[in-house]
């Protein structure tokens, strides 16, 4: 295969890279500062997928323009969510998280199966056959939405972090809950705003993902292995390295897909969580602790 | 007490043993099969899941090497599952270890991230070399009349007796372990890691003796299912809905509570196989979105399981260690 | 007496910061050995490093004629070396007699044989009473006993007791003190490391101190309590110009 293909793949994998990081800056945002992994990080993406579906089928709301109110929508079910499910397990061990949001998200995933069946359904957007193109390379333009709107989500998150008193509240946090209460920071807001910026920017990545995705109950789980992939390759807390770990997986799986065969394209994605996950647990752009 | 447990056992066994002399519907049957062996799991899950607190999200690995090898020596080379079976308790033995090795230098969500995702890799490969494992389409086994050697019987009942078979040996098995040094050693382990490496424990072996165990005791199960249901499939037998499913039958019950699983694995499956009658003929996704249910419910009203309920008429089951 | 373990230009950095900066010393035979320093001073990592808890990034420690650098921790523990933490950290959830068991197992083979081992031990700290109780229920000062026991079951040639006084009352002190002495008779060597220094002064045969990741001095209590280096890394350089 020549280098124009090689370059159409790589660039088609760091546009859904895009998207994967958007997701991944929400698990990743959600660990930082609550130091528990949202195993049910994928089934948000799902739900917001849903959603976009929704507003284009009952109320005539294309994916784009409708996609402040998904993102409002699915922050306030994070919100639900937490006042109903997290804040009960704040401060207990470990595994009791984990198979809480496991729970969950098999619980989404089989809700969401009995109300809408198995059946895949497509939002379509008048964009959606529209391309860039330059030289041979051919760009969708849901694409370079997707990956437009996932970056500047992730720089506006960013500069909530570094320059709004929110923002260094939850970094105060996510160094240490008990240094973060000494400074008179509330932990518990900012865990409740974590969360659910997190589950919005989850929301937001399955909104940006429908005109290119078929929607169907299990789609999150696909995003949920992703996203602890890109987390965990760029250092579990670290919204840069969530980014940059979002790219590069895309990449890799999307020559994966199209060099090895397209049903290994996740193998790719694993057999690169486990080397990381054994030689560089803080990841590869974290601290080495 | 002593004697109201002794009766409610000895009641219990000539329940189990009697069932199918009386009942011949085979879907009775299918749903205590289902129980006892669930039932099995999860006794074999808490070993490592529960004593040792390394919630392993990857059994489904070994119960799918239990279902698979057996199933591909008969059906390619005639050998009997019964050989073929111990082939497949070997294989789960031979990647547990090298699954656990690495695995068990990651601790807490780490550790359940990496079995996720070495679960998935074996989903994918059993997918991807469809020439020997029929990929997505799965083995069908057919059925060539009654023969023991092969496991191919025409009642559900013998089954049956396998599953309960499994089940008493695995529950007896852990019974002894939980009280010996592999039993104080995972507890240490589950307490504090460090405090027992201080204190001499090897952890890495302890943790992968109960892995490797466990994943016997999940292969046996896989390769009981598989001739049970004559159909093996990567989503059936691989998923990780299956390894949820067994982890989900312990904490329900009580995890790290020896009784726990059995009487998680009787109320998960009971319960799911209600949503199946009276939601599952409308919709799909019932049963599991019950497993989801439960789990979330459990977590958040009783986290020790609802084997904790019957902790105050029994306070001896309390005081674990004591005597 | 002879040399028990030899400390020879150990090293150990966390990321630029240098804990500990080539220290090197003994541990005689049977004795009790301060180990004592300002906060940061290095202490606790010099226990965690020869305790196998962290790796050396330099240096040798031998245990008699066996080289035992950076061996982990549970191997260090099968050579005769124990150790407690800081905090002190039994298996909440279990019995005294259980946590005490765990420990026995190293060297019995069957339970019962370590249960017997495990009482002896109990009984030396005076926990007999509270054998079936769970480790959450004790109070702090019973906690600290349950660690020692732990390392005593362990039948140890050295204890490293990481400020095993710690949040006790001055009788309790008292008491803690007593039982590293019983310990100390039974022929184990131990490394006392605390910062109350009226303890240290009462119990130790010898003192090392620790600043900033190095030995400062090295001797007898009296001496070194005296010693103007030791007084000012405390301190401060204000007080030995006062003192003057």
């Amino acid at each position: 295969m020549g280098t124009g293909i090689f370059l159409q793949t790589t660039l088609n994998g760091l546009m859904i890279g895009g998207v994967y990081a958007l997701v991944a800056v929400g698990l990743t945002l959600i660990f930082g500062v609550m130091k528990i992994v949202n195993f049910a990080q994928g089934e948000f993406v799902m739900l917001g997928m849903y959603i976009s579906w929704m507003l284009a089928h009952f109320a005539g709301i294309g994916p784009y323009e409708g996609l402040a109110i998904s993102a409002v929508i699915m922050f306030l079910i994070g919100y639900l969510v937490f006042r109903l499910l997290i804040v009960r397990v704040i401060g207990k061990k470990d595994e009791e998280f984990i198979l809480l949001t496991l729970g969950l998200s098999i619980f989404l995933q089989n809700a969401i199966l009995m109300i809408f069946s198995a059946d895949y359904l497509t939002v379509t957007s008048s964009m959606k056959d529209s391309a860039l193109s330059f030289a041979d390379l051919t760009l969708t333009l849901p694409r370079i939405i997707a990956f437009s709107v996932a970056l500047t989500a992730v720089a506006v998150l960013t500069f909530l972090l570094q320059k709004t008193d929110t923002g260094r509240a939850m970094r105060a946090c996510a160094e240490s809950r008990e240094i973060a209460t000494v400074l008179g920071i509330n932990p518990m807001r900012s865990f409740t705003l974590a969360f659910c910026i997190g589950i919005a920017l989850a929301g937001i990545a399955g909104v940006l993902l429908t005109p290119m995705f078929y929607v169907y109950p299990g789609v999150g789980t696909l995003f949920n292995t992703t996203a602890f992939v890109v987390v965990v390759l760029g250092g579990m807390g670290s919204v840069p390295g969530a980014l940059l770990g979002g790219l590069i997986i895309g990449i890799v799986e999307s020559l994966t897909g199209s060099y090895v065969s397209l049903d290994l394209s996740q193998l790719g994605t694993f057999v690169i969580f486990l080397i990381v996950l054994f030689f560089r647990p803080s990841g590869l752009f974290g601290k080495r602790t | 007490m002593k004697n109201v447990k002794m009766i409610a056992l000895i009641c219990g066994a000539i329940f189990a043993l009697g069932f199918p002399l009386v009942v011949h519907t085979s879907y009775y049957i299918h749903i205590l099969f289902m129980v006892y062996l669930f039932a099995a799991l999860g006794v074999g899950w808490n070993l490592i899941g529960g004593y040792g607190a390394q919630l392993s999200l990857g059994h489904s690995i070994f119960f799918a090497i239990g279902a698979y090898v057996p199933v591909l020596l008969m059906l390619n080379f005639h050998i009997s599952p019964l050989i073929g079976g111990i082939a497949g308790i070997g294989l789960a033995l031979l990647a547990a270890a090298l699954i656990g090795l690495p695995c068990f230098r990651l601790r807490g969500p780490y550790f359940a991230l990496a079995t996720i995702a070495a679960g998935e890799i074996t989903r994918t490969l059993l997918l991807h070399f469809q020439g020997v494992t029929g990929g997505a389409n799965g083995l069908p086994i057919p059925f060539h009349g009654d023969d023991a050697l092969n496991l191919q019987f025409s009642t559900k009942a013998p089954y049956y007796y396998l599953a309960l078979t499994l089940l008493v040996v695995v529950f007896l098995l852990v019974r002894y372990l939980e009280k010996e040094k592999v039993g104080l050693y995972l507890a240490a382990i589950r307490e504090d890691q460090d405090a027992a490496e201080s204190l001499g424990v090897k952890t890495m072996h302890i943790k992968l003796l109960a892995f490797m165990l466990s994943a016997a005791i999940a292969a046996a199960g896989g390769q009981i299912y598989a001739f049970t249901v004559a159909y093996i499939d990567p989503d059936g037998v691989a998923s990780i809905n299956l390894s949820i499913e067994i982890a989900t039958v312990v904490i329900v019950g009580g995890i790290g509570r020896l009784w726990g699983p059995v009487l998680g694995a009787a109320v998960v499956i009971l319960l799911t196989e209600l949503t199946n009658i009276y939601l599952g003929a409308m919709r799909s996704g019932a049963s599991l979105g019950m497993y989801g249910l439960l789990l979330i419910i459990v977590i958040l009203l009783r986290p020790d399981g609802l084997i904790s309920l019957f902790d105050r008429f029994d306070p001896e089951l309390n005081k674990k260690g004591s005597k | 007496m002879g040399t028990l373990l030899k400390v020879s230009n150990l090293k150990k950095s966390f990321g630029g910061v240098h804990a500990l900066k080539d220290v090197s010393f003994d541990l005689r035979d049977g004795e009790i050995l301060g180990l004592i320093g300002p906060n940061g001073s290095g202490k606790s990592t010099f226990v965690n490093t020869i305790a196998g808890l962290h790796q050396p990034d330099g240096g040798e420690v031998m245990l008699g004629e066996v080289n035992v650098t950076g061996l982990e921790p549970a191997i260090m523990a099968r050579h005769g070396v124990a150790r407690t933490f800081q905090s002190s950290r039994p298996f909440l959830n279990l019995t005294v007699l259980e946590n005490v068991v765990i420990a026995a197992l190293l060297h019995e083979k069957t339970t019962a044989a370590a249960e017997t081992l495990a009482i002896e031990c109990i009984e030396v700290a005076g926990l007999k009473d509270l054998l079936y109780a769970k480790a959450s229920s004790l109070p702090i000062e019973k906690r600290r006993r349950l660690d020692l026991c732990r390392t005593l079951a362990l039948k140890p040639k050295i204890i490293m007791l990481d400020e095993c006084l710690a949040g006790l009352n001055p009788r309790e002190m008292e008491e803690g003190l007593d039982l590293v002495r019983v310990l100390n008779k039974r022929g184990i060597a131990i490394i006392f490391i605390e910062h109350v220094m009226k303890a240290v002064v009462s119990l130790c045969h010898r003192i090392v101190v620790l600043n900033q990741g190095e030995l400062l001095a090295e001797g007898a209590p009296a001496d070194v309590m005296k010693n103007t280096k030791v007084i000012a890394a405390y301190l401060g350089e204000k007080y030995i110009h006062a003192g003057n």
